[in-house]
């Protein structure tokens, strides 16, 4: 018996009353059963919301839900007194327009852990890191859930990496041999492209102090760039159609050669960041033959993310002496993707965004904060400010940690997040950009 | 350590399928907007899966009743702040096919509605869920945090309160009207 027939029969049942009637009763019945409104329920919203779920879902059960958050590197809080080769495999993301948006803002999960070029990777499950106070200027307001925390996986290496990594017939286009990994990441991160794979090589002296050369192979121009300390030393062009510059041996011999002709000494001196690149993949052999990899989150080539237009009543962290405090309210929701482009240079990295005419805006290097502690001992004022048109960009965010030779050891990161400029009222005379992470370190 | 989950991504894709269209169309009907009822379905699903390490459960019964509880909270959180937008006059708003029906049997809608307004919140709920939400009895009552038995009992006063509204709407119908409905 279906819904209209049930009502019926308990309806005249209920009030005999009605039996005589039952044309009327039964069009209006039926009206109740069909007039449900129409819900204008929409595929697409469907399709787009489940490609999100999925992003954040993790991938096969029973899982640890813990593999699919991020956590602190242990090598580096692990004592660097032993001699280690510090392997750095640094990819950049294609530029491309026509990129499948990030989910946001949710951060990717990682995922076929059992798919990379390096076999199958053990998760370490450390916890996740703190971030580090510092910089300032017009990035010094941030916003931030309070569990919010760098997004860094930490991997063991099986012992038998190196032969599991297949290296590439031909220059790569979009994935190469010992990258393929992040090439992994990036499809997981609905990435559609990697261009560039750069190697950089560590000698961790035993004195506990480092220098680092980093030899960067750059696919779309078919050349090898050397860096000391992230400054570009020299570019040379290789040969397309050869895999030979993938091997290890090729690249750390011609990181000496680099070395040499530079009168780089690759013992002692000062540790330096590892990398102005964002998709970061961290191996080391140390002496204990037991390797870690890691991976930072990697930018994607564009980004969607819905916003509403009114944003308040959202704890805001800010540097300084005051608290914003914002309501949220249910403004018209804003739907906006912007492509990214990258840009690097010997001094910085930094990505702006196009098309769209919310274009924002800049990333540089340097200047790290954190988004959930306070200054000691400052006064917390609440106040009410109004805000600008928010637009889309990638915060630059970093988090380091102190080696035992006090050197800091810095992993970067960006975060999608939203930027807003504050009006500036009588009551709140400072001009301040805020910054919203939309990721946070739980989906 | 960590949290064994109760269903594989795909699997979570695949109940999603299932349930997306009635939990967005659950939303829809009691607020009545688009744009919101998608943010709000869209919710349910999060707060799902974030949560879905402590859904044990593998009966799919179960799992779109946990669903609708969800959709049923956030409603709840959106009506706090919000008016109820979905009101008995846009089920029979003139212009409606539903409308267009009735008229055709003679019925005004305008009385129709009168009628519906006895009922009272709770009464127009449980209909809705029976009638528009297709939702068992049982499912029902868990959303309503009532007793299966509370739910029948509610739902056959809702109905006999809407068959004397009935009752006295076709007496006043019949009249009125000169015509054979």
């Amino acid at each position: 018996m279906n819904t209209l027939e049930a009502i019926m029969a308990d309806l005249l049942e209920l009030e005999p009353s009605l039996k005589g009637k039952e044309p009327q009763v039964r069009a209006i019945v039926a009206a109740i059963v069909k007039a449900k409104p129409d819900t204008q329920f929409d595929q697409t919203f469907a399709d787009k919301l489940k490609a999100q779920l999925l992003v954040t879902a993790p991938d096969g059960a029973p899982a640890t839900r813990r593999a699919w958050y991020f956590s602190v590197p242990a090598w580096s809080l692990a004592s660097a007194s032993a001699a280690a080769l510090l392997l750095v495999v640094v990819t950049q993301l294609d530029m491309q327009q026509n990129s499948t948006p990030i989910a946001t803002p949710h951060l990717p999960q990682m995922a076929h852990l059992a798919r990379n070029g390096f076999g199958t990777l053990q998760f370490t499950g450390n916890t996740p890191a703190t971030m580090e106070r510092g910089g300032g200027g017009e990035e010094s307001t941030r916003l931030a859930d309070d569990s919010w925390t760098p997004t860094v996986y930490e991997f063991i290496l099986p012992s038998n990496w190196m032969e599991n990594v297949q290296l590439p017939t031909e220059a790569p286009v979009y994935t190469v041999g010992r990258g393929s990994i992040a090439a992994d990441i990036s499809s997981m991160l609905n990435l559609d492209a990697l261009r560039n794979l750069n190697l950089s090589v560590y000698n961790v002296s035993a004195e506990n102090s480092e220098r680092n050369i980093s030899v960067s192979y750059d696919t779309a121009n078919d050349n090898l760039s050397m860096y000391f300390n992230n400054v570009l030393y020299q570019t040379e062009e290789l040969p397309t159609a050869d895999a030979t510059w993938l091997s290890e041996e090729v690249l750390i011999g011609k990181a000496r050669q680099y070395a040499e002709q530079y009168g780089i000494p690759l013992e002692g001196g000062t540790s330096g960041e590892i990398s102005d690149q964002y998709l970061v993949l961290y191996a080391r052999a140390n002496a204990q033959e037991r390797r870690t990899l890691a991976a930072t989150i990697a930018p994607p080539t564009a980004v969607t993310v819905t916003f509403r237009k009114t944003i308040d009543n959202l704890p805001v962290y800010r540097h300084g002496e005051t608290q914003i405090t914002l309501t949220p309210t249910t403004g018209e929701l804003i739907s906006l993707t912007a492509p990214l482009n990258w840009h690097t240079n010997a001094a910085s990295t930094y990505a702006t965004l196009t098309d769209t005419e919310q274009i924002a805006t800049y990333f540089r290097w340097g200047g790290t904060v954190d988004p959930t502690t306070w200054y000691p001992g400052q006064t917390v004022i609440k106040q009410q400010v109004q805000l600008e048109q928010p637009t889309l960009v990638y915060n630059y965010q970093s988090v380091c940690t102190e080696q035992s030779n006090g050197a800091a050891q810095c992993n970067t990161y960006l975060v999608p997040s939203l930027s807003a400029t504050v009006i500036p009222t009588e009551e709140y005379l400072f001009r301040n950009d805020i910054i919203i992470p939309l990721s946070t370190n739980q989906p | 350590m960590g949290t064994k989950l109760c269903m594989t991504r795909e699997e979570f894709g695949q109940r999603y399928d299932h349930h997306i269209k009635e939990i967005y169309d659950f939303c829809y009907y009691r607020v009545g907007h688009k744009a919101t009822a998608e943010d709000i379905a869209s919710e349910v699903f999060f707060k799902a899966l974030r949560a879905l390490d402590r859904f044990d459960d593998r009966d799919p019964a179960a799992f779109r009743g946990w669903l609708f509880t969800i959709a049923r909270n956030l409603v709840n959180d959106h009506h706090r702040t919000k008016k109820p937008t979905v009101e008995l006059q846009h089920v029979f708003a003139s212009n409606s096919p539903s409308a267009e029906r009735l008229a055709d049997l003679g019925i005004d809608t305008a009385r129709l509605h009168e009628a519906l307004k006895e009922l009272d919140d709770t009464e127009w709920e449980i209909i809705r869920l029976r009638v528009w939400d297709d939702l068992p009895h049982a499912e029902i009552a868990a959303l309503l945090d009532l007793s299966e038995g509370a739910v029948k009992m509610r739902y056959g006063r809702s109905l006999k309160k809407l068959a004397s509204l009935l009752a006295a709407l076709l007496l006043l119908l019949t009249s009125t009207h000169t015509t054979t409905l």
